[in-house]
């Protein structure tokens, strides 16, 4: 198990060394003159010059390589010219929003997820399957900033229910933010109305990752449902008497989860692709608008510590979702072992 | 990972293309759909001069913002450009570009796959960690990050997305021929000592084209997906191009009121998508069903 | 009379699976099914059951005691499954949830039928374990499928089956994924467990070897029907259908007929919706004439076994 465990480390530090090189690679060898691309467009002759003294760029290679992985490992990427903040800080000020958005979204697809899988397995060609089926096959050709609009344009323009950007009304004042999370925040603060107001924007940007999310992974999570129908142990349980209800609960599900679990940390990958978006659509104060605004004016460097910080993420769910399957499925005990 | 245990993506890429439905009538005749659909967009793009009312790309601001109705079928913009002709222009850049990306991937990428699948071994294992190396960059990030450093415009959205779409590819390829070495034509042919090329070409290659031509129709809806986003985001074609994600784009402070303005572009999109992965799901079942 | 099946008609739409099939069952006895695969032994089986798939149609009687199986609600069939008939399937290893320790899954078919709470059912569960003579059963019923050994899985699952006491026990090819070793110690198993429950087994198989250790009666199926049926003595030494006689010496059985061949039965069975006219045996009958061509031959009693054939004893010659 510890073996097991190490060797997916090991992984997930290749994968992050790999996008360091990816991500150097862009920023200092590929722009005709690195100092430039870093100082950003309207730059000074002077500023172009700092730059290049300030981040080695005129040094060989390697040397720069070597600075640039150390600066990483210390968590500097950087200064903002857009914020004339280190970029690190910044992320930090702009990533609990994100997180917010993202572990909402996902937790309440994982509930809905589930609720409708059930019901499609109980009813195999009922109408809810049938719902979902049309609603798979329109859902994967939706683009998620397009459904974010149309979401604005129904309950915004349209019926006024909801905002339409930010993550809390302009006109009042928001909780102090001790967690960075603003429904935890509001809670803490004891305000009911606090807490309504930040979930209601938070509603149509949430509302659109979980509809995308369940557009592209319902699909997959009813063709493993429908393929652990048609296994041999099914029949055996149905043989012993064992109900419809209890095979679907204690046998299928149970059975299913580890397919479950692959689909899920895919979407996760697309989540937070799908965030930059939801974040520029919805005004969201996140690390993905921050770069974005970034990356609009020309200013680099925010944009190559989102690819790594990304990554990152997405390295450590990979390696959690990892954990899981061993305790889920006694077949990969033996091989993890 | 062990190369001999399904793995995550390989769980998914078996369940992303596993057939939905079987075929009844109703699925004919979706399909059919599909097909006419696929056959518009078809004409669309490659011959959008001849079926689009109007120019593209001349304003014509006497006609702004005027919603749909018998001369304008879906509306005009704030430019007064007819939508319909903007979106029938637009289909060579959007679905246009998202058919060369993931034909060009496919294409490169089954040389790697079939090497890795015929040498197995430590050749296998390195080739398809370099490949799962891939898997764990979020798409947009990296395009993020590409045209930062190479600017914008249609090279970046290739660049990307190709290199975004390969592994999946790569895998597929390997997979396919991995499964099929084991199967009684192949040992016989090499038994009675094929060579290698003609071993390909005749045994292995008809049905890595038939797994890769499922997936491919499959994935050009995704990808179309992703060249609009880019396109969204300002990364890929610019303005006055009237590229699907671009025409969304600008849709963007006016859709409020100027409803039709968003609403078209994106169903093309939709509608694309869908029939794509009609189309792809029919060529599963009928590969599926041949299988057996 | 444990089990009586009369006229059993499966099909498939147009197409004919088991074709007006009859027998019955013994209490006690073991009722061997033999056939190729295509012949509609295992839908018998499943019938019983009541476990046919969803787009099959049966028709005629398949009684169990005084239950009849066909047309039963759902409901009334749970309760029938696993407490008055147990089942054995062909591959323990995917007939056995691959994410349960064996232990709790045959305590699934005893808290099931409300035969005893849960911790009361482990105890039970070791204990049917041991009845199958699995050695260290305490270990093995913590363990996973996987982690056990093909000859004790398949005990395993027998004593599954005969958990909640079945007067009747489907075992449909329980042998054929075994070695040659441990199909003879299930098989001795079965026997065991018939001896010491008065258990009637139904045991579906292709394998005469099989067939030939342990039946007491012989059911001898080709596509969807009975082409012969009677005493395992009888039919063993003096087979009348050839196609009983084709199966014994291909399957080289000591009481094959002298001086024959070995060999195997040219072609294959029919395909369901390719029957031939006639005898559905007759492309492959080495003493076909026209008659069989053109009419089925009808289930006759011939010498204490039925048979159906047009020239039963020219076979025999």
């Amino acid at each position: 198990m510890a073996a097991f465990l190490a060797r997916r480390l090991a992984w997930g530090v290749l994968v992050l060394l790999m996008v360091a090189i990816l991500t150097f690679f862009l920023s200092r060898v590929v722009p005709a003159d690195p100092a430039a691309f870093l100082a950003g467009q309207n730059a000074s002759e002077a500023t172009v010059a700092r730059i290049r003294a300030e981040y080695g760029l005129d040094q060989p290679l390697a040397v720069q390589f070597g600075r640039y992985l150390g600066g990483l490992a210390v968590g500097d990427f950087g200064q903002s010219l857009r914020t004339h903040r280190p970029v690190a800080v910044d992320l930090a000020q702009f990533l609990p929003a994100t997180l917010e958005l993202l572990i909402v979204s996902f937790l309440v697809y994982v509930t809905v997820s589930f609720f409708l899988a059930v019901a499609a397995a109980r009813h195999p060609s009922g109408w809810v399957d049938a719902c979902i089926r049309l609603f798979t096959m329109l859902g994967t050709g939706i683009p998620v900033f397009w459904l974010g609009m149309a979401l604005q344009f129904v309950f915004f323009y349209r019926l006024h229910w909801l905002p339409l950007s930010g993550r809390y009304p302009i006109r009042e004042i928001a909780p102090p933010s001790i967690t960075g999370f603003l429904l935890i925040d509001a809670a803490l603060a004891g305000k009911p109305i606090a807490v309504w107001r930040a979930l209601q924007s938070l509603t149509l940007p949430a509302l659109t990752i979980v509809l995308n999310l369940l557009a592209v992974g319902t699909r997959m999570s009813r063709a493993a449902l429908i393929a652990e129908y048609d296994r041999p142990y099914i029949r055996t349980a149905r043989g012993k008497g064992v109900s419809a209800r209890a095979i679907l609960y204690r046998h299928v599900l149970r059975n299913v989860l580890s397919a479950v679990l692959a689909v899920t940390t895919m979407q996760f990958g697309y989540m937070l692709s799908w965030v930059i978006l939801v974040e520029v659509i919805f005004g969201w104060p996140g690390i993905g608008l921050y770069a974005y605004q970034s990356f609009q004016v020309f200013d680099y460097a925010p944009v190559i510590a989102l690819a790594m910080v990304s990554t990152a993420g997405f390295v450590v769910i990979n390696l959690l979702m990892d954990l899981l399957y061993p305790l889920i499925d006694p077949r990969v005990r033996r091989i993890a072992a | 990972m062990s190369s001999t245990a399904p793995t995550p993506q390989d769980v998914v890429a078996v369940l992303a293309t596993s057939p939905s439905a079987s075929a009844s009538a109703s699925d004919r005749a979706l399909l059919a759909g599909a097909c006419l659909v696929f056959a518009v967009f078809a004409a669309f793009a490659l011959l959008p001069d001849l079926l689009a009312p109007y120019d593209p790309i001349i304003l014509d601001v006497s006609h702004r913002m005027q919603a749909p109705d018998w001369e304008h079928w879906f509306g005009t913009d704030e430019g007064g450009r007819d939508v319909l002709s903007r979106v029938i222009h637009g289909t060579r850049y959007s679905l246009g570009l998202a058919v060369a990306i993931v034909l060009g991937s496919a294409l490169f990428v089954v040389l790697y796959g079939a090497i890795a699948g015929l040498a197995r071994g430590w050749v296998d294992d390195v080739l398809m960690r370099i490949v799962d190396l891939f898997f764990g960059i979020p798409a947009l990030v990296l395009a993020l990050a590409v045209a930062a450093a190479i600017g914008r415009g249609l090279e970046t959205v290739v660049i990307s997305l190709a290199a975004i779409w390969w592994p999946g590819y790569a895998r597929l390829v390997r997979g396919e021929i991995l499964s099929l070495r084991e199967r009684p034509h192949v040992e016989a042919a090499r038994a009675i000592g094929v060579p290698l090329p003609a071993l390909l070409r005749r045994h292995l290659l008809p049905f890595v084209v038939q797994a890769v031509n499922v997936r491919v129709t499959t994935d050009i809806g995704y990808a179309l997906v992703a060249v609009t986003a880019l396109s969204f985001l300002g990364l890929g074609a610019q303005s006055p191009t009237p590229e699907w994600g671009l025409l969304i784009r600008d849709s963007r402070p006016y859709f409020g009121s100027a409803w039709w303005y968003l609403v078209f572009p994106g169903t093309m999109v939709m509608l694309a998508a869908g029939a794509f992965s009609v189309i792809g799901d029919a060529l599963a079942s009928h590969a599926a069903g041949r299988e057996r | 009379m444990i089990l009586q099946v009369h006229d059993l008609r499966i099909g498939f739409g147009p197409l004919r699976a088991v074709d007006g099939l009859s027998f019955s069952v013994r209490e006690g006895e073991v009722f061997a099914i033999i056939g190729e695969s295509g012949s509609g032994k295992s839908l018998t089986g499943m019938s019983v059951l009541g476990l046919l798939p969803p787009q099959a149609h049966a028709s005629g009687s398949v009684r169990l005691g005084d239950d009849e199986i066909l047309g039963r609600s759902e409901k009334d069939l749970r309760q029938l499954r696993g407490r008055a008939v147990g089942v054995v399937y062909q591959d323990p290893l995917s007939a056995l949830n691959p994410v349960w320790p064996v232990g709790a899954q045959i305590a699934e078919a005893l808290r099931t039928h409300g035969l005893a709470d849960r911790r009361t059912a482990a105890r039970r569960a070791m204990a049917l374990l041991e009845q199958v003579h699995i050695p260290a059963p305490a270990r093995v019923a913590r363990a996973y499928p996987h982690e056990i050994s093909g000859g004790m899985r398949q005990r395993a699952m027998i004593a599954m089956a005969i958990a909640c006491g079945p007067r009747l026990l489907i075992a449909d090819e329980p042998t054929t994924a075994l070695d040659v070793t441990i199909k003879a110690q299930i098989l001795d198993l079965l026997l065991e467990l018939r001896r010491g429950f008065g258990l009637a087994i139904v045991l579906i198989t292709h394998d005469m070897g099989v067939v030939a250790e342990v039946a007491d009666r012989i059911l001898v199926m080709y596509a969807g029907r009975a082409v012969e049926i009677g005493p395992a003595t009888q039919i063993l030494d003096r087979p009348a259908h050839p196609y009983t006689r084709a199966l014994l010496t291909s399957a080289m059985i000591a009481e094959a007929p002298p001086k024959s061949e070995v060999r195997a039965i040219s072609g294959t069975a029919p395909r369901l919706d390719a029957r031939p006219d006639g005898c559905a045996f007759h492309p492959r009958c080495p003493h076909a004439a026209d008659v069989c061509r053109v009419q089925e031959p009808a289930l006759r009693p011939r010498d204490g076994a039925d048979v159906a054939c047009h020239f039963p004893d020219v076979a025999a010659a």
